[in-house]
């Protein structure tokens, strides 16, 4: 995408219309903002979004990175704007339905964190079904943020930890780009506390994702011998 | 719909990959190290192609006063 579309005389054309920000996660300490990936809502590279001048989250790029495409983002963000003004409206005025669209607005943009979204669910009178659709989406919330913590090996173990955690109380996230990540902090955390039934289940599981992909395979040998390394560890 | 799902799974496999590189990883490269990595970035062609900021203040100050929205793109330079 950098070496085509955004930098080709047409995206620079297209630009004009907006103001064009890039952000570097660096992992260097001193970097201001190292954290904004997670805090506007995003969980890998590359990660396109449309804000607003006070650094709202108005649309995900999630299409192809044409220029076409991007401008259609860009008429989506300016659309969600208009709606979200209107749904704050309502809200203020004790709309009940209008307070609950805009949670879910604010958490699929990435607005809320876990903490804030978790709060802000509390104040709200929800059916059985509601609290389910919401807790879905804590979930993946909350692995998004703590596998977006993973800096180090150290951090690593401590993420580890708590999605071994998350797992212990059923709470498996069920976006696809997250669950790959998730699965793999539970066997870091599975081998480091040798616990084989552990290792298999979080096997199994990345198995059912990425199993059949050629690709994978190099990461499902070692994961293998791992294992198998644990198993004549304790006999 | 079959293309938004089979872009979808392949951006899985990706994040996938490449948190499996990530969560491997040993050793951290040095701050200096990284620090290179940074620099090196910033300089890439693309960033000159167009009116790019790198400045997250600045850019939300520059839309506030343009009365235009941002369109924001994170990459990174720890890993290539």
């Amino acid at each position: 995408m950098e070496s085509g579309t955004l930098s080709s005389s047409e995206f620079a054309e297209w630009s004009k219309s907006v103001v064009l920000f890039c952000h570097v996660t660096s992992r260097v300490q001193s970097d201001k903002h190292q954290d904004l990936l997670t805090r506007k809502g995003g969980n890998g590279f590359p990660y396109l979004i449309v804000m607003d001048g006070a650094g709202t989250v108005l649309a995900r790029h999630d299409a192809d990175r044409t220029i076409a495409a991007f401008d259609a983002t860009l008429k989506s963000a300016e659309k969600t704007a208009k709606s979200l003004a209107e749904l704050e409206a309502k809200s203020a005025q004790g709309d009940a339905a209008a307070k609950k669209e805009l949670l879910r607005t604010r958490i699929s943009l990435g607005q809320l964190n876990f903490e804030q979204a978790s709060a802000a669910l509390k104040e709200l009178t929800l059916s059985d079904a509601e609290k389910a659709d919401f807790e879905k989406t804590l979930v993946n919330l909350e692995a998004s943020e703590i596998l977006n913590g993973v800096v180090s090996a150290e951090t690593h173990a401590a993420a580890g930890k708590r999605l071994a955690q998350m797992l212990a109380a059923g709470r498996i996230p069920s976006e696809e780009q997250l669950a790959g990540g998730y699965w793999q902090g539970i066997l870091k955390h599975a081998e480091k506390e040798a616990d084989i039934a552990l290792y298999e289940r979080g096997l199994t599981e990345l198995r059912k994702m990425f199993g059949s992909d050629a690709r994978a395979k190099p990461y499902f040998d070692d994961w293998e011998k791992t294992l198998e390394a644990m198993r004549a560890k304790k006999g | 719909m079959i293309r938004r799902r089979a872009v979808a799974a392949s951006a899985a496999l990706a994040f996938f990959l490449a948190g499996a590189a990530t969560l491997s990883a040993q050793q951290e490269p040095s701050q200096e190290e990284l620090a290179q990595r940074r620099t090196k970035k910033l300089e890439a062609q693309f960033l000159k192609s167009a009116a790019w900021s790198t400045d997250y203040d600045a850019a939300l100050k520059l839309a506030k006063e343009s009365g235009k929205l941002v369109f924001a793109y994170f990459t990174r330079s720890y890993n290539p």
